[in-house]
């Protein structure tokens, strides 16, 4: 019975010990995860179109957490800038959309503009740490916003600039349906590679970086590569994320990427859980879903209150909720919502017989 | 060469209102080892609260002031108690997350509660300036000038020769020792926090005279993390200095630039320096150096 609902979690071969999914051998497991999919797929077909909307920008901050937690979780560098990496993505696809580009080459093409930038965030990290590091992507966070708000040629300054929507061959990708399938098999891409390459010497480096410099550099692991090679995926992902926003949302200004962002994401990786796959994908589902649920039951609540004017104040409940989710999970959910969802599978895998 | 005097004087004058800031962020530091990244919107929450007390409650200056800090003392008694006690012996990337958070709530809630529109508190210090050799001074920069130079000898004062300033200094060259001398360290904790809040609402209420009120005033607040870096985080004097030039900086570069770029330099000069400095001389002016090379 329990082989139905739960597959051991441990691995007896080799084989099963490099699987990226434990327990892909069970035929219930597979079975689960292919239902899983389905309906992943057939979600929108059932959903009123503000949820699918919503959704849209779930798969996309999955995306932008999973780089997040790529250099905080796994490397272990603080960064304030995910909102510049996302920013500078978003800016590039819509320079690039505008020359008439098909998208398979504006995503990737925005993920290396906002790489490039990401190695030059990093080259304050190579030396610093810690609060150090956190004040110096604070100090870039405002440079970029301000460099944006200025090259108002090339980015609209503050008033913002048009994204033309996606095209591939002459035809165009539009609506929250098509869009939905887009973003998710990105994030599905994504997940895969943050995945697969925490398991790779890359990932190892980066983990041993995060836990002592030090003692990574006695052990042959380039410090300075190590860092500069976060920051640089980091990027590549935030500036993935940022192309589809500026694609979805279609147009774009410098309020779309401020530092409540970054603060965001933040958010998100550590209701997620740091350093982990699930973490980011289930952080990012979470905190895009905390503030339409608010909405609702402010809204709710409004009717009984009328005190409470939704319109003007609903942007500052979404920020305090965040502040406080952030407060709350670090004082008392320190390792996120994946150790949670861990402890829970394990609690009924070993039911009735824990510890 | 007068705009240049011009500039000069509100530099200082805002600069010691950094200054003052950039205190109670040092004084965090320095006893705590918590680096605050709520400080700019502590500042945001006493410049309110004044307002709250001076216009909404209609109290005379005499009262509001010390009921705004006041108020802040209570808020840093609170946050050190409800969030940062907790999280004593938890790892500094944690500690830095939980202040972010920390500001984020304190942010949105003041905007909860006050609304985006500016706020119009009534001018604390008569209007009109003063002739002071050749130039005009207005009188608001001398006074917030002399504000500012009272409080911060009082602080430097209090934290030199007051068993509870000793107190701190001792916690802050080592914990342990401190704590085996008989020394509460949860309640140095609790003190430093609350004052820091109130260096926070002073610095607020002194920036409110010079720059309005509205929920752009955290950014003001957070110009206390260059100030102090510049300094050194860990040195009362360098930040007070450092305070002073970014003060100075912001307010040249806001005179002679502004024109070329069309506004907004003044907010991003002090992030240039700090990340020329954090390159350059990571522990500041006078911090103490902190060698450790990877």
């Amino acid at each position: 019975m329990s082989n139905f609902f739960f597959y051991r979690n441990y691995p007896l071969t080799y084989l099963e010990d490099r699987a990226l999914l434990h327990g892909l051998q069970n035929f219930w497991t597979r079975a689960w995860l292919l239902l899983g999919v389905a309906m992943l797929l057939a979600l929108p077909q059932f959903l009123p179109q503000y949820w699918v909307y919503t959704l849209n920008l779930a798969a996309i901050a999955v995306i932008g957490a999973l780089g997040l937690n790529l250099l905080t979780g796994h490397a272990g560098q603080i960064s304030l800038a995910h909102a510049s990496v996302l920013a500078i993505g978003a800016y590039t696809t819509a320079s690039l959309a505008k020359m008439g580009l098909p998208f398979v080459l504006v995503i990737p093409a925005s993920g290396a503009v906002a790489a490039l930038v990401g190695c030059l965030i990093s080259l304050p990290a190579l030396r610093l740490k810690g609060l150090y590091l956190a004040l110096a992507t604070l100090s870039f966070f405002v440079i970029v916003d301000f460099a944006i708000r200025k090259a108002g040629a090339l980015t609209g300054g503050a008033a913002g600039t048009h994204v033309p929507p996606p095209t591939l061959a002459g035809f165009t990708l539009s609506g929250d349906k098509p869009f939905y399938y887009l973003t998710i098999s990105i994030a599905a891409l994504c997940a895969l590679f943050v995945g697969n390459l925490q398991r790779t010497w890359v990932g190892r480096a980066l983990m041993a970086v995060r836990d002592s410099d030090i003692a990574a550099e006695m052990a042959g692991i380039s410090v300075f590569r190590t860092k500069l090679l976060a920051f640089a995926l980091s990027s590549f992902l935030g500036g993935v994320a940022g192309s589809l926003l500026g694609y979805y949302l279609q147009f774009i200004n410098p309020d779309n990427f401020g530092l409540s962002v970054s603060v965001a994401y933040i958010a998100m990786i550590i209701v997620g859980g740091m350093g982990s796959v699930t973490g980011s994908i289930l952080g990012a589902v979470f905190m895009t879903l905390l503030p339409e649920v608010l909405r609702v039951s402010v809204h709710a609540l409004s009717k009984v209150l009328p005190a409470l004017d939704v319109a003007s104040k609903g942007a500052f409940v979404e920020g305090a909720v965040y502040g406080l989710v952030i407060i709350l999970f670090l004082m008392f959910k320190p390792d996120g919502l994946a150790r949670f969802w861990r402890d829970t599978l394990n609690y009924f895998r070993t039911w009735p017989f824990g510890h | 060469m007068d705009l240049f005097i011009q500039l000069l004087l509100t530099g200082t004058a805002l600069g010691s209102g950094y200054a003052l800031g950039g205190l109670g962020f040092v004084l965090i530091y320095k006893s705590t080892g918590v680096f605050n990244f709520s400080h700019g919107q502590l500042t945001m929450a006493g410049a309110y609260f004044f307002y709250m007390f001076q216009v909404q409650l209609g109290l005379p200056p005499w009262w509001s002031v010390p009921a705004a800090v006041a108020s802040m003392f209570i808020v840093g008694l609170a946050i050190e108690r409800l969030c940062l006690r907790r999280m004593v012996g938890e790892p500094a990337i944690a500690i830095i997350m939980l202040t972010i958070g920390l500001g984020s709530l304190l942010r949105n809630l003041v905007g909860l509660f006050w609304g985006t529109q500016p706020q119009a508190p009534v001018p604390l210090f008569e209007p009109g300036s003063l002739l002071v050799g050749a130039f005009q001074v207005p009188r608001v920069y001398i006074w917030t000038l002399v504000s500012a130079a009272v409080f911060i000898t009082a602080f430097v004062v209090y934290f030199r020769k007051s068993s509870q300033g000793t107190a701190m200094r001792a916690v802050a060259f080592h914990q342990d020792h401190a704590s085996l001398s008989g020394i509460s360290i949860y309640r140095v904790f609790a003190l430093s926090w609350g004052m820091a809040g109130v260096m926070a609402a002073i610095s607020g209420i002194l920036m409110v005279q010079l720059v309005g009120l509205d929920l752009s005033l955290d950014a003001r607040g957070l110009s206390a993390f260059p100030a102090a870096i510049l300094g050194g985080i860990d040195s009362i004097g360098g930040v007070i200095i450092g305070g002073l030039i970014i003060g100075v900086a912001e307010s040249l570069a806001g005179g002679y630039l502004d024109p070329y770029f069309g506004g907004g330099v003044k907010e991003v000069v002090g992030y240039v320096v700090l990340l020329l400095i954090l390159m350059l001389r990571p522990y500041g002016l006078f911090g103490t150096p902190e060698i450790r090379k990877v």
